[in-house]
This record gives C-alpha cells, structure tokens and sequence, in this order.
C-alpha cells in the first residue's frame, strides 16, 4: 500500500514538472523520447527524436539545443520511421558542443513515392553528461514536407536531461565483511602450509 | 556545249548593195538558254534541347520557284547535344528545264536538357546531385561553402526542400551512401 502511494506521488510529481503540452487535435507531435531522463557525469545517454501521427512525411529537418556546460552531443544517426518505408538520404547536420548546438538534421525519401504516415523514430541522439545539472533539448528550424513538398503543421515537445554527479561506488557492509573474510582465510591456509614444510624438514639426496 | 541549228528555212537575207534576194542555206549558231538557280532562304534555326525532334521549326527552307525540298537529316531525327550541327537541304526545282537544282545549310546548336534536380549537369539526377546539396545543406547565399546549384528553388537557403526536391527525382530504390 506505501508503495503505491509512492508511485503516486513520485507520477504526480512527474505530471506537474514535466507536463505534456496540449496540442490541436490530430497535429503530430516531434518530441524528445524519454521527455525527461538521467545520466550520470562521464556517462552516454540515448535519447529518441520521434514523431506522432504524423501523415504524408517524405522529408524534415530541425536543430536541436542543449544546455553545452551540461551535455556534449556525440552522435545523431537515422531514425527508422522513413527508412522503414523506402530508401532515404539522412544527413546528421552538424554538432557544435561549445553553443549546445545540432543544426541541420534532416531526412528524406528517395523517388517519386508517397509519404510514411503514423508514429515512430525519426533520430536517435546519443549524448554525455558532462558536469552536474539540467538540460532542456530543445527544438529549433522545424520543417516536416508532404510529398508535394508543402509543409506539415507539427507541435514540438522539448525533453529534459538531469546530470548527477558521478560518485565513486562504496561497498557494502556486507561485501565488505564477506572480502575480509575470504582474505582471512586465504592467509590462514598460506600460513599452515608454511609450517608443514617447515616441520617435515630439509630433504637429504 | 555544242550550238544547235535554229529555224533554217525562215531567214532571207540581201545582200549589201542589192534588193536581190539571196537564195540558199545558212546556218545560225546559237548558245542554249542559260538555266537559272533558284534563290532559297533558309536562317540558322533557333537552338534545342535535347530530345526535340527536328521538324517544321528547324527545316524550313524556302525557294523563290517551286520544287521539293529534301533535308539531311530528315524531319523526325532527333539530334545528339552539340553546338553547331549541319543541317542541309537539296531542291529540287518543279521546273527542271529553266531551273538548276540548288542547296543550302545551316547550322543548329542542340542543348542538354534542363532536369529538374540535376545539379552536376550529367543528364540525370543520382546521388551525386544529393552529395551536392548535402556538402551546402543549411548554408546561406553568401555563406562559405554555399552551392547555389543546391538552392534549387532560389530562395536562399540549401534546406529540406531543397533535399527533398532533388531527392523526388532519384530513382525510387536508389541508395546513396
């Protein structure tokens, strides 16, 4: 029963500090998926740019922003949502890590074919956390194009990276006691093979 | 040419200081009628693209008699890009008597089509074409590194519709690295 209050609570929390913006209804949605996640300093995090019913996409593009003293952007590769669908020319865009800037992202379909329609993964976005604190990932230089090239209206959720410190592991207690132990008996057998050979006396040819 | 015998029964001639009549045959040397060459006009038609077939447009040549007129190469032929290509006309006048046969040339200049995303100019749009946009994407006129072959639609920027405009034309299954 406190365990479900807990999640409760902690999911309430959730809900108020990180709400989900209400978008027109059927307006497709690119959103950084988790919306808000935790990495640890030094450590990589994997993040995906999706996309929600959406229909018709044959190409996009956007930058994304991210807080530079925080995170350092290592990668962007290809989503899978259009390359599911036909072949695609993605270009990654360009990682600027000192203005917390990826620019030019973009993907689109090859030939003369019809646009992908639903929900799925358009990025995926591969960061470092850096030092302690918080990161919005932020979207900038939207264009999502139809096949005729006309541009689709999109709504855009921005995600949230937290940085925790990264602290040297303690053992526990009982790790501890279980290494002491083992040491201890690794020195005791050492010492009565010691006094064996020393009993049994020099050999003489 | 050899001269011919015109007409020797009809001529009477006297002799000088005399109204005596001369009796007898003479010969009158003539030269045959000199035939005429018949003027054509013919200009340089206007340049083409590649792929238009040669027709009324290009053979058009006029004479000032009538007759027929034969082209090289003939209406229909479709010709390789080139500047400068020869195209000649043989005429025939109707009137093979008086008239001479006669011929003309011009010349045509023949150019590569314009295809929308082809960027490189080869005559198709690949993944070159895409290369080209990828090297500009995002960069604006005046920028380093910008390509204005990559601005197709020429509104400034090298951005996804430029991408996705070339990218329509490729082939559908075509893969680029």
């Amino acid at each position: 029963m406190l365990r479900f209050r807990m999640a409760f609570i902690a999911g309430f929390i959730l809900v108020c500090v990180f709400p989900r913006p209400s978008f027109a209804d059927g307006l497709p949605v690119l959103s950084i998926d988790p919306v808000s996640s935790t990495v640890t300093a030094n450590a990589n995090l994997t993040l995906d740019v999706n996309i929600s019913d959406v229909t018709n996409l044959y190409g996009f593009q956007f930058d994304l922003a991210f807080s530079p003293g925080t995170l350092s952007a290592s990668s962007i590769a290809e989503g899978n949502f259009l390359s599911d669908s036909g072949t695609t020319f993605f270009i990654s865009g360009t990682i600027d890590n000192s203005l917390g800037l990826i620019s030019f992202t973009a993907n689109s379909l090859l030939g003369p074919v019809p646009g992908v329609d639903g929900s799925g993964t358009l990025a995926i976005l591969t960061l470092m956390g850096l030092a302690p604190g918080t990161s919005n990932i932020a979207f900038s230089n939207v264009l999502l194009l139809d096949p005729d090239f006309n541009p689709i209206d999109v709504g855009l959720q921005s995600g949230s990276v937290t940085v925790t410190p990264n602290v040297t592991s303690v053992p526990e207690p009982s790790t501890l006691l279980l290494l002491i132990a083992g040491t201890g008996l690794l020195g005791f057998q050492w010492h009565s093979r010691n006094r064996k050979a020393e009993s049994a006396g020099p050999i003489s040819a | 040419m050899s001269p011919v015998l015109e007409d020797i029964t009809s001529h009477r001639l006297a002799a000088a200081g005399t109204t005596e009549p001369i009796e007898g045959l003479i010969r009158i040397e003539t030269s045959p009628k000199e035939k005429a060459t018949p003027l054509i006009s013919w200009s340089n038609p206007a340049d083409i693209s590649s792929g238009t077939a040669l027709g009324s447009a290009q053979l058009n040549a006029t004479a000032n008699v009538p007759g027929t007129f034969v082209y090289t190469p003939s209406a229909n032929t479709v010709l390789p890009v080139g500047s400068g290509q020869l195209l000649t006309v043989n005429f025939m006048p109707s009137d093979s008597v008086d008239y001479n046969p006669a011929s003309a040339s011009v010349r045509i200049n023949v150019n590569a089509k314009a295809i929308l995303g082809d960027l490189n100019g080869d005559g198709s749009v690949g993944c070159d074409d895409l290369a080209i946009v990828k090297a500009s994407f995002g960069k604006k006129t005046g920028q380093t590194g910008f390509d204005p072959r990559a601005d197709v639609n020429h509104d400034g920027i090298v951005n996804i519709v430029d991408l996705s405009t070339v990218s329509k034309q490729v082939p559908a299954g075509t893969v680029c690295k």
